[in-house]
């Protein structure tokens, strides 16, 4: 397969990469991919016109390409993608991985606003922080990511994972508020603090809070009780160990059901110490 | 040919198609692993009378299962993707399902599916909670001892059944500690199963009867007791006769399976063993023909 290096010449104001996801579907070589339109500062362009390419052979299954010199006014980058992998080396602006199918985005930077919004399957990995609506729907949609994983090593703002209807994202930061909003299912994994409003309206889907601090949970909770030797609980932990060398540990867990006002069964577990 | 005067007969074993899963039993201990997957392959010798022939392939380690405990990997085979489908469904909810702490998962991948978590589900009646990790969903059904994991679908694979051998000797007590050790040797082997009771079967069938009705009846050319009364294939000394019968998922595994059980008592220094030979139909069961002599050479 192939690699693809897309160094932006010079910065630029805003940006609209989506059809840089053609990418997944063409033969890569130097005209098709300098011939692919995008909008830069709103105006038709190509992408040989604002970015140098450089291809090379790779041993992969996937082809890989990699974009240098972005910043948070380029947006839409990895919408639809599927089966390659994007490496993102700078900061990003919003819609990210918008509706993306499957393959690999990982940005070694910051992200804007609507991260893997509706996305169905593949991994999104993020080493800064993320900005609103991670893994949610669109305004006026009814349901958000319906599959693939998301991790942030940084923070991520409000409303993550709202209306989220399959998939799992996993924040090792601190979260916003509006948690998990009409949360349809799911899995979400908080390891520090949130703000208010965490699970409110939520439906179903399970919420990990690796930080015990259960005073901001703005459900409505039922009694909680222990949720120890979980057969769920031991297969997710050894996915999790495999896949993103994640280790839950083996402590145990106390299980709310949320947000029982309008008699939901999404559940949150909550680490004991 | 003979090794150490055991007779290999030239002859072959024949064995014919079938549709084939695997899948994967976990529990909180080998024990009730093992307690869960022996009440799934119970009943479930000939595809004859049971709907399915089924087996405990492996025992695993809590490193190879899926949740990490210990477990047991299955193989089911029938001659119809219906019935293998009706048997796997109907032996999981009433066998593991029911099973403390037990858990299910699929054990291979095709593109065939069979119900599995998807139907199970229903029994936890609304408080059923699915979770999809990767390419894979899990079923969470509420129990009595917590939650029954269950993954939504199996998958069916082409497979072979009646791979088989016959053990013929003098005495009931060197027949069974061959036919004992053979056993032990094939089932260090993957992707077979023994579905008989302990890996043997004592009533070898042949295709059809003199009633109509009955599709299979005893193989009288080697029950000993029937020797002057029908064309026997039994010599004066040749008292006992005992099968051994694999079930594998190519033809491949059933070579080895084959090679390795009769190595084991060609090798060995049992007495009053007499020969090996194998059973077959002149070909009207199946196309797979299993030679004894290529298997050994």
């Amino acid at each position: 397969m192939k690699k693809v290096i897309l160094k932006l010449k010079n910065p630029i104001n805003h940006s609209d990469l989506r059809n840089l996801s053609i990418i997944n579907t063409i033969e890569i070589n130097q005209k098709n991919i300098s011939q692919i339109k995008i909008f830069v500062n709103r105006k038709e362009s190509t992408v040989g016109k604002f970015f140098s390419i450089e291809i090379s052979k790779i041993k992969s299954k996937n082809n890989e390409i990699e974009i240098y010199g972005c910043n948070k006014f380029c947006n839409y980058l990895g919408y639809k993608w599927k089966n390659d992998k994007l490496f993102i080396n700078s900061d990003i602006g919003f819609n990210i991985g918008h509706k993306m199918i499957s393959g690999e985005i990982k940005i070694n930077g910051s992200v804007d606003n609507f991260l893997g919004a509706e996305m169905s399957g593949g991994e999104i990995y993020v080493k800064g922080n993320a900005g609103n609506f991670v893994g949610s729907s669109y305004l006026g949609v009814k349901q958000g990511m319906k599959g693939g994983e998301i991790i942030i090593d940084g923070h991520a703002e409000d409303y993550l994972g709202s209306f989220m209807r399959r998939g799992l994202i996993i924040v090792k930061g601190k979260v916003g508020n509006f948690c998990c909003f009409k949360m349809i299912a799911g899995n979400v994994i908080l390891f520090k603090s949130y703000k208010s409003f965490l699970g409110l309206s939520m439906k179903r889907g399970t919420i990990f809070l690796m930080n015990n601090d259960i005073k901001n949970i703005g459900a409505r909770c039922s009694k909680s009780f222990d949720f120890i030797e979980s057969i769920f609980l031991k297969y997710f932990k050894k996915y999790l160990k495999n896949k993103f060398s994640i280790n839950l540990g083996n402590t145990r867990y106390k299980r709310f059901f949320v947000d029982r006002s309008i008699n939901g069964i999404g559940e949150i577990l909550v680490r004991q110490n | 040919m003979s090794k150490k005067s055991i007779i290999l007969h030239n002859t072959f074993a024949e064995a014919f198609p079938m549709k084939a899963s695997r899948l994967i039993v976990t529990a909180y201990s080998k024990k009730w692993a093992l307690q869960a997957a022996n009440s799934f392959t119970g009943f479930a010798t000939s595809v004859i009378a049971c709907g399915c022939e089924a087996g405990i392939e492996s025992v695993l380690n809590p490193e190879e299962t899926p949740d990490g405990r210990p477990g047991v990997s299955l193989l089911v085979f029938s001659m119809s993707e219906k019935e293998l489908a009706k048997q796997i469904l109907n032996r999981a909810g009433q066998c593991i399902m029911t099973s403390p702490t037990s858990a299910l998962y699929a054990g291979n991948i095709s593109e065939k599916k069979i119900n599995l978590g998807n139907s199970l589900r229903y029994f936890g009646d609304g408080f059923q909670i699915a979770k999809v990790f990767g390419n894979k969903r899990l079923w969470r059904i509420p129990v009595m001892d917590g939650e029954f994991i269950c993954e939504e679908f199996a998958y069916q694979t082409k497979a072979i059944g009646g791979g088989n051998f016959l053990i013929l000797g003098k005495t009931i007590d060197a027949l069974l500690k061959a036919s004992e050790k053979a056993v032990s040797e094939i089932n260090k082997i993957k992707n077979v199963i023994l579905p008989f009771p302990g890996g043997i079967v004592r009533s070898g069938s042949k295709v059809g009867s003199k009633y109509k009705n009955l599709i299979a009846s005893t193989n009288f050319e080697y029950c000993p007791t029937l020797r002057g009364v029908v064309d026997s294939k039994l010599d004066n000394t040749s008292n006992y006769v005992l099968e051994i019968v694999i079930d594998g998922l190519t033809e491949s595994d059933i070579i080895s399976a084959m090679r390795a059980g009769i190595s084991s008592i060609i090798n060995s220094d049992y007495k009053n063993i007499n020969s090996i030979s194998a059973g077959n139909y002149g070909g009207k069961l199946g196309p797979y023909l299993f030679w004894l002599k290529k298997i050994m050479s």
